[in-house]
């Protein structure tokens, strides 16, 4: 053993923990508020922060993260956060919190500084969350709201220009106004007229060019001369098909020249178009003449029949854009379930990790328990502040890990004030689903939080309540907004101008009560937005009285005056154009009608010469069957006699042949009976010679 | 240059009187820490060992030098073998299992193929390399040592501090 070494060994452990002592806290703040300011755009402030490696401590104080969209404000303000994590798992890389504490919680607190980053380091964040934003689901749906928005919610035009329209009327000579020159409905009229006349021009020259008369002329012959043509023999027919040629070669002439005219017909339908068409077009013109004169008299275009959706729809839009736009931060970090097939075996530069099976797999980050408290005031907030407590529970980076969803509540009750906020973020499955209730009862009007129009009075009193819920399910989005503010009073007097407090207390004098329900639902293909408040129908009335009708009044000058300097015209113009298309129509339909007829009758003339030869030809062949059908039967009959003939002479043959074979079997008898009779005899004698020969030796 | 440095340093470890075994001893952990790929955990702790026990801090140095370059030859095989122990051998499932659910040990990264078969290699060669090394400084030392010290290169090597370093961390 080298002892010796434990002397270094000891002094690099000493120098890790004196480092560690003096720079760990250093650098974990540092990489708290460079991550915070990645995932929030904006500046991240941490007063302190201290780690006990006793009882794996981490004490966060001052924790204070500005709003990106308003730097003087923060998004939330936090005095103190404390907790400690589980030893053993850290060994794991885990890290598993059994309680963790955050007091002192604010929002929308005032800054002394701006809390804008650097335009340096903003671009490199915003270059980063951009390429996040390209893809991300809820990035979609955030930007259809925002479209949404931005297509339904009208903004109500500036007091100030609508004061400086009604100065405006009172001197307006709406004849210098509206100078014809300047008139796109009356110089498009004039240029309409040039076209169809050049049209109707060209089309008559295209008629001309088809020589209608000549082309009847020669069907005329053509069917003369068919009809002199005579089919009286096989040779006649056989000339037919030259003969009817000429025939042919006029009809198809006159399909086409049919076909031509039909097809300019068309043409003429088609660019001439009917009345509606040139009225709708001439319509578009004068509605963008108007546009133009209300432009230059600076004339606003404005419905005052939603005027609830154009005042608080922008800040009830961006509320539920930002609620989007965390609850996308909260999903990228507590990601739902992946419905993939683990890979057993991963492939590597170097080797190949293979994965075994986790027992008790924990989450890389676990926090079971927040206790949280905070209160609803702070620097720069009007109101009494309300304070709150409420608990987190089971955040982790797997929520299926742990199977179950985060759960927040938060709740705070003084006096007529209450507060209560519901969360669910259940992450556990393949489709997470988002649920945030908020129901805040007794606010003051000035807590309120009152959008910023001129249109809006300074509300001295009045108690009122948010009911708010939010549903995220994927991209599905279901959001209600229920607002309520009662015994409402405006306040009196104040620095602006006096003509436009005037008109400001005129709208809202006699409303004591404001209630909005705002919805959106939907998805990001679908997306539906809906608006109602009490205060639509009376303040529309209000405004229509105070501007509308006088801005009706003017509307409807101009237009008529447009009418008054357009209407001869396009009566002129329609009548041309009627007369001309019906002229030409008429002219084609009755010429294609006329040919048509004429290759009709070219057409029968054929077929008749045809069938003509057809008959004769029929007939012919017919007598030239009847001949061949003789002809054959006598060859058959010949052929007949012939075959009997020829069978008798066989038959004969064979019996000679039978005849001869029977006398050649008699003579081949006789000769056997001859040779058998011989064979006979010599077996008789050579019998009698032995006989003797014996009789010789032996005696008797 | 690197490779005069390594050579510098095998000959004054040769030329010193720093005993066989401690020089075999150091060569056997260059062996095993030069397999394992560089910052996993087991090569940290057999670096810790090394400086620990009684070996000689040069050898195993030089060692782990040339044992890293063979490692790059024999990671193929390296990772059939550890694929043949991870996987195929399925009685040793459970144990890697196992080490594989405990605190700190998935940080030697003994789940990598490469890493798994090049460990094997390291701790299959601790015996040879040892045994081998030792006998040829015992015959080196016999038979050629007053002959390289002779070479005029070796009166360059005495002046260089380094060579003195070495006898005074091994207690000559």
């Amino acid at each position: 053993m080298r002892w010796k070494f434990f002397i270094p060994t000891l002094v690099v452990v000493a120098i890790v923990a004196v480092f560690n002592i003096l720079f760990l806290d250093v650098m974990l703040k540092a990489a708290l508020v460079s991550t915070g300011e990645m995932v929030f755009g904006a500046k991240v402030e941490v007063k302190g922060f201290k780690t006990r490696f006793k009882d794996m401590s981490v004490g966060i104080s001052g924790l204070q993260i500005a709003s990106r969209k308003d730097p003087f404000k923060n998004l939330l303000d936090v005095d103190s956060i404390k907790f400690s994590a589980e030893p053993l798992p850290l060994l794991s890389k885990k890290v598993i919190i059994d309680q963790m504490s955050c007091d002192g919680i604010k929002w929308g607190t005032k800054r002394l500084t701006s809390g804008a980053l650097p335009p340096k380091k903003e671009k490199k964040y915003a270059k980063k969350a951009a390429k996040e934003k390209k893809n991300g689901m809820l990035a979609k749906l955030f930007s259809t709201i925002e479209a949404k928005s931005m297509k339904e919610i009208n903004a109500l035009p500036a007091m100030g220009e609508m004061r400086g329209i009604r100065e405006q009327l009172k001197t307006m000579d709406l004849k210098k106004a509206v100078d014809i020159a300047d008139l796109q409905s009356v110089q498009e009229i004039e240029k309409m007229k040039g076209e169809y006349a050049a049209k109707y021009d060209k089309y008559r020259e295209q008629v001309a060019a088809i020589d209608y008369s000549e082309k009847m002329k020669l069907a005329q012959n053509a069917l003369a001369d068919a009809s002199n043509i005579k089919v009286t023999s096989i040779q006649d027919a056989q000339n037919l098909k030259g003969n009817l040629e000429g025939l042919n070669k006029t009809k198809d002439e006159l399909d086409k020249s049919v076909a031509e005219l039909r097809s300019l017909q068309k043409q003429v339908l088609d660019d001439y178009g009917s009345e509606k068409d040139i009225l709708n077009r001439l319509n578009d013109l004068k509605d963008a003449d108007y546009k133009a004169v209300a432009d230059k008299l600076k004339i606003p275009t404005v419905s005052f029949e939603s005027v609830s959706r154009s005042l608080f729809g922008p800040v009830w839009v961006g509320r539920v854009n930002t609620a989007v736009h965390y609850i996308g931060l909260v999903r990228k970090y507590m990601p739902a379930k992946k419905n993939t097939q683990k890979e057993l075996v991963k492939q590597r530069i170097k080797g190949r990790d293979v994965v075994f099976p986790k027992e008790q797999n924990p989450p890389d980050l676990h926090i079971k328990k927040i206790s949280i408290s905070g209160t609803t005031g702070g620097a720069g907030k009007a109101g009494t502040p309300l304070d709150f407590t409420g608990t987190i529970i089971d955040i982790t980076s797997t929520p299926s890990l742990i199977g179950k969803p985060t759960r927040a509540e938060i709740t705070g009750r003084q006096g007529a004030k209450m507060l209560k906020i519901q969360a669910v973020l259940d992450h556990t499955r393949e489709i997470p689903v988002d649920t945030f209730n908020i129901n805040y009862e007794g606010l003051s009007a000035e807590e309120f939080g009152m959008p910023d129009s001129e249109y809006l009075p300074s509300f001295e009193k009045g108690r009122g309540s948010i009911t708010g819920n939010l549903t995220l399910m994927d991209d599905n989005i279901d959001s209600i907004l229920e607002l309520s503010i009662r015994n409402l009073s405006v306040r009196q007097g104040g620095n602006g101008d006096d003509e436009m407090q005037k008109i400001v207390a005129e709208l809202w004098s006699g409303i004591d009560r404001i209630s909005v329900n705002a919805k959106l639902t939907g998805t990001t293909d679908d997306l539906e937005m809906s608006f109602y408040s009490n205060i639509d129908r009376v303040l529309s009335a209000r405004l229509s009285k105070i501007y509308g009708k006088k801005l009706a009044e003017i509307q409807d000058k101009i237009k008529s005056e447009i009418n008054r300097l357009t209407n001869a015209r396009k009566n002129e113009l329609t009548g041309e154009v009627n007369a001309k298309r019906d002229e030409l129509k008429n002219q084609f339909e009755g010429k294609s009608k006329e040919l048509a007829s004429k290759a009709d009758e070219l057409e029968k003339m054929k077929q008749a010469k045809e069938n003509e030869g057809k008959a004769l030809v029929d007939a012919e062949k017919k007598k030239a069957e009847e001949e061949a059908r003789k002809a054959r039967e006598a060859v058959e009959a010949e052929k007949r006699k012939a075959q009997e003939a020829a069978e008798a002479e066989k038959r004969k043959a064979e019996e000679e042949k039978r005849k001869a074979q029977e006398a050649a079997e008699a003579e081949k008898r006789k000769a056997q009976a001859e040779a058998d009779a011989q064979k006979k005899k010599q077996e008789e004698e050579l019998k009698n010679k032995a006989s003797d020969k014996l009789k010789g030796l032996f005696g008797k | 240059m690197f490779w005069i440095k390594i050579v510098k340093k095998i000959i004054m470890i040769l030329q010193s009187e720093i005993s066989p075994s401690q020089i075999a001893a150091g060569a056997a952990f260059g062996a095993l820490i030069g397999l394992a790929p560089a910052g996993s955990l087991h090569s940290v702790l057999l670096i810790i060992l090394v400086f620990m026990l009684n070996v000689n801090i040069a050898s195993a140095f030089v060692f782990t030098g040339i044992f890293a370059l063979l490692g790059l030859l024999t990671d193929p095989f390296a990772d059939k073998v550890g694929y043949f122990l991870l996987v195929d051998i399925k009685a040793l499932v459970p144990v890697w299992a196992n080490l594989y659910n405990m605190p700190l040990v998935p940080f030697t990264r003994f789940y990598n193929t490469v890493v798994m078969g090049n460990l094997v290699f390291g701790i299959v060669l601790f015996a040879p390399v040892f045994m081998l090394v030792k006998r040829f400084i015992v015959f080196y030392r016999a038979n050629l040592r007053d002959k390289v010290a002779q070479w005029k290169i070796m009166k360059f090597f005495k002046i260089g501090s380094a060579f003195n370093v070495y006898d005074r961390m091994n207690g000559k």
